[in-house]
């Protein structure tokens, strides 16, 4: 008897809470605007240089009147090249790589002609790869590379200098730019 | 002689005044008790109640909606002959003058009877305080009023220009960082803002996104990403902001706003690192409603 009343008191509380406890109703006076919303994206690209990259292009030991002479880090014929270029994770379009000289190989009043100093680029690497086979001169105008990488892919480089016979020794330097572009854009010099 | 003479004039005086109280007794005891029952039996309007359709007493109402009006009135000879009632609206219009109230036949004690009117808010009718005036007359043509008020809300909202004409996040950076809308004017004076105007009733606001995304082609950013900022006391705003959601109810923006209340806005959208370019777009939807109730989706 006792748990029967409990319970139809426990009912009784439940409907009267239902039916007295402030509810919030839903408007009926709204009034309504509305607008439009635009975001435009950038297009962004960074461009990154793999670490032995940010050193410097260096070839060391070298002699006069020999060809084809790698760069310290091009590994070539042991191992991948530690010459990689990139973007960034947020870079958000997909990219094509230029490369250019500012001009010969410079020490003093010497100079090696650009026609001397070569690149090959990959989109993979191993001992071969890039190959030398593949070797371009520099310019000073950009260069295409690879086109439509994405921003998870690293386009691979290797380097090559011929040294002239009779060359003045000396420390030869110039400067070497990369370039990222939207796919399908020119490089801009 | 003369002492004689002042004698007699003394007794026709006395005769006369003695004349004149009876006839004034008789006047008395033919009108005192007309004047009683003037006194006694001029009716009482009580002050009028306003009801809705189920006649639960309500002050507020909106367009649209029945205002029953009910007063009682009361006559000790319980001789009511009529019962009038103006209704007037905020602007002074007389929108009900002087018309005739129903009797209900429902007693409200000894000779008190409910008397009842309906009016319907038309959709043209001003929001504001609205006056009732009631009127009593028996059949002596005694009279007595009473009144009372009630409001109707009317809610409208109005966007500044700027932001009528779109909230724009221009040359945004996917570097995962915030991209500010072009209206904020930096730190300065935003020129995103909305005046209420809320008559007989106070505002709340809301803002909502009519999609899930800002899209573009295949592409999408969450409208979760856009967020915003509000004030009313300061158009530079506040650098608190809270992100906006499908529903009205994710998105209040401001709360019991009275009539003329200005709420300044700001904006900023969070683009994800490496969001592919383009022109993202969807569209925000405001809604002010009446304080205290839910917004409608």
């Amino acid at each position: 008897m006792m748990k029967k009343l409990a319970v139809l008191g426990i009912v009784a509380f439940a409907i009267a809470s239902i039916l007295i406890l402030p509810q919030k109703g839903e408007a009926v006076v709204t009034s309504n605007a509305s607008t439009t919303t635009s975001a435009t994206v950038a297009v962004y690209i960074a461009i990154q240089l793999s670490p032995t990259l940010q050193t410097g292009i260096v070839f060391s030991n070298l002699q006069q009147g020999t060809t084809d002479n790698n760069a310290d880090g091009n590994n070539y014929g042991s191992g991948g090249t530690d010459y990689w270029i990139n973007v960034s994770s947020d870079t958000n379009v997909n990219v094509d790589y230029c490369i250019k000289a500012d001009g010969p190989l410079t020490s003093g009043s010497n100079t090696i002609a650009l026609s001397n100093y070569y690149f090959a680029n990959s989109t993979t690497t191993d001992a071969n790869t890039p190959s030398l086979s593949a070797k371009k001169a520099f310019t000073t105008s950009y260069q295409k590379m690879d086109t439509g990488l994405d921003n998870t892919q690293n386009e691979y480089l290797r380097f090559w200098l011929d040294v002239p016979a009779g060359q003045a020794p000396g420390t030869y330097e110039n400067t070497v730019y990369f370039q990222a572009v939207e796919a399908g854009q020119n490089c801009v010099d | 002689m003369c002492h004689k003479g002042n004698l007699k004039m003394m007794e026709k005086i006395k005769q006369l005044s003695y004349l004149f109280l009876s006839i004034v007794l008789l006047l008395l005891a033919y009108f005192l008790p007309k004047i009683t029952e003037f006194i006694l039996a001029t009716p009482f309007v009580y002050k009028p109640i306003t009801y809705n359709e189920t006649y639960v007493a309500v002050e507020v109402f909106e367009r649209g909606q029945k205002v029953i009006v009910r007063a009682n009135v009361s006559d000790d000879l319980n001789d009511i002959d009529q019962v009038r009632i103006n209704i007037t609206d905020p602007n002074n219009v007389k929108k009900v003058e002087f018309e005739l109230m129903t009797d209900t036949g429902e007693s409200c004690g000894t000779n008190c009877t409910i008397y009842e009117y309906n009016y319907t808010i038309q959709s043209t009718d001003p929001g504001g305080t609205w006056e009732v005036w009631v009127w009593a007359n028996d059949s002596y043509d005694n009279t007595a009023s009473n009144s009372t008020t009630f409001k109707v809300c009317v809610i409208s909202i109005s966007l500044s220009s700027v932001l009528s004409n779109g909230v724009n996040f221009d040359g945004c950076s996917p570097t995962g960082e915030y991209c500010y809308a072009t209206g904020n004017n930096g730190d300065g004076v935003t020129d995103y803002n909305i005046t209420i105007t809320a008559k007989g009733c106070n505002a709340d606001l809301y803002v909502k996104g009519n999609q899930s995304y800002l899209t573009t082609d295949s592409q999408q950013i969450p409208i979760s990403n856009i967020e915003v900022a509000y004030s009313t006391t300061d158009s530079t705003v506040p650098t608190t902001y809270d992100p906006i959601g499908t529903a009205f109810s994710q998105g209040a923006i401001g709360s019991n706003l009275e009539d003329g209340t200005v709420v300044y806005l700001k904006f900023r959208l969070y683009v994800p690192s490496g969001q592919s370019a383009g022109t993202y777009n969807a569209g925000l939807k405001f809604q002010g409603v009446q304080n205290g109730y839910s917004p409608v989706d």
